[in-house]
């Protein structure tokens, strides 16, 4: 009887755990358990009776259809239902600090702006270039908390799709992609450093371009 | 030996017409087919459990919890009011389908030259 459960399981084993692949192994180990006791029954030995019952099992490509299509089919109308696992867990958990990180992020730009507007009327603050400091200081901790939770949510987008059983090329893409990001960040850092501090907006727009340059060479060199 | 794709189709009709003779569960279904077919046919496990999934999705079956067996209620399917139409339009279906292969097989019964 154990025998035939791992047999189950084995098979079971890259399908994710969801109620409805929980409800196939529970129903198709019934029945095989039913099959092998009857064959007991008949006389067959142990080995006899699992052999005769694994080969009643079948395929797991066409249960695997079958789920497939029920997935979607009892899905609300609107967006997929996401599957379960350790990993989508941990990544929900992600997505609220993401969203939080993301969102204070913007507020803080914001917020850099109006404290910089404010120091700009006080005199001793703005001879002492506190304005910008302060504009720039917030603007770096905001611009490091889209890197950082940035660079996450990649490596994960990038896991998940590995668990679906995306092909191996992507890993390598996704690497690419926070790198470009984070290159294209950079460039709007230094960009409004420039701009602020020198009032280097033009020519500091080139430094655009030459974070797409960067970019650019970040895939070719990857590739290799 | 029938092709697994040519057999899938039946698979339905087979389901639904020995559920319409009385409510069964799973391994019950699957002896009498093998039995009833002479082991000409043996439904495999994943084949029939995706045929209950399949029809009960589509409303034809609905199953309940009947008596116990190994410390847990165990599923009975039954058939319901629409699958017994959709199996009156199989059985409809396989029959002008054999008349169709009829013409062809060399077995009809009466000519049909003009």
């Amino acid at each position: 009887m154990e025998k035939i459960r791992n047999f189950v399981e084995n098979m079971f084993l890259s399908l994710p755990d969801t109620p409805e692949v929980r409800e196939a192994k529970a129903h198709i180990l019934e029945g095989m358990t039913d099959r092998y006791e009857a064959l007991l029954a008949q006389g067959k030995n142990g080995d006899e009776a699992f052999g005769v019952v694994a080969g009643e099992f079948g395929s797991m490509e066409e249960l695997r259809q079958e789920l497939g299509l029920s997935l979607q089919a009892s899905a609300q109308p609107g967006p997929d239902p996401e599957p379960a696992g350790p990993l989508w867990e941990e990544y929900r958990c992600f997505r609220k600090k993401f969203t939080t990180a993301v969102t204070l992020g913007v507020v803080l730009c914001i917020l850099g702006l109006v404290a910089s507007m404010i120091l700009a009327q006080l005199p001793w603050a703005r001879a002492m270039d506190l304005h910008h400091i302060a504009f720039l200081s917030v603007v770096a901790a905001a611009v490091g908390l889209f890197v950082y939770y940035g660079i996450q949510d990649e490596s994960y987008s990038r896991r998940l799709r590995q668990e679906k059983g995306a092909p191996a090329e992507e890993t390598g893409k996704g690497e690419r992609n926070s790198l470009q990001s984070a290159i294209m960040l950079a460039a709007v850092a230094v960009y409004l450093f420039l701009g602020f501090i020198w009032n280097l907006w033009h020519p500091g727009w080139l430094v655009f371009l030459v974070g797409a340059a960067l970019c650019k060479v970040a895939e070719y060199g990857k590739r290799r | 030996m029938i092709g697994s794709d040519v057999i899938r189709g039946y698979c339905d009709t087979i389901l639904l017409s020995l559920l319409a003779q009385g409510d069964s569960y799973g391994y019950e279904l699957s002896r009498a087919i093998r039995e009833r077919s002479g082991g000409a046919y043996v439904m495999k496990e994943t084949t029939l459990y995706s045929a209950f999934a399949r029809l009960e999705k589509r409303g034809f079956i609905a199953s309940y919890q009947g008596q116990e067996s190994r410390g847990r209620p165990r599923t009975y399917y039954t058939i319901t009011a629409p699958g017994r139409e959709y199996l009156r339009e199989k059985l409809e279906e396989w029959r002008e389908t054999k008349a169709l292969m009829d013409c062809f097989t060399g077995t009809e019964e009466t000519s049909k030259e003009e």
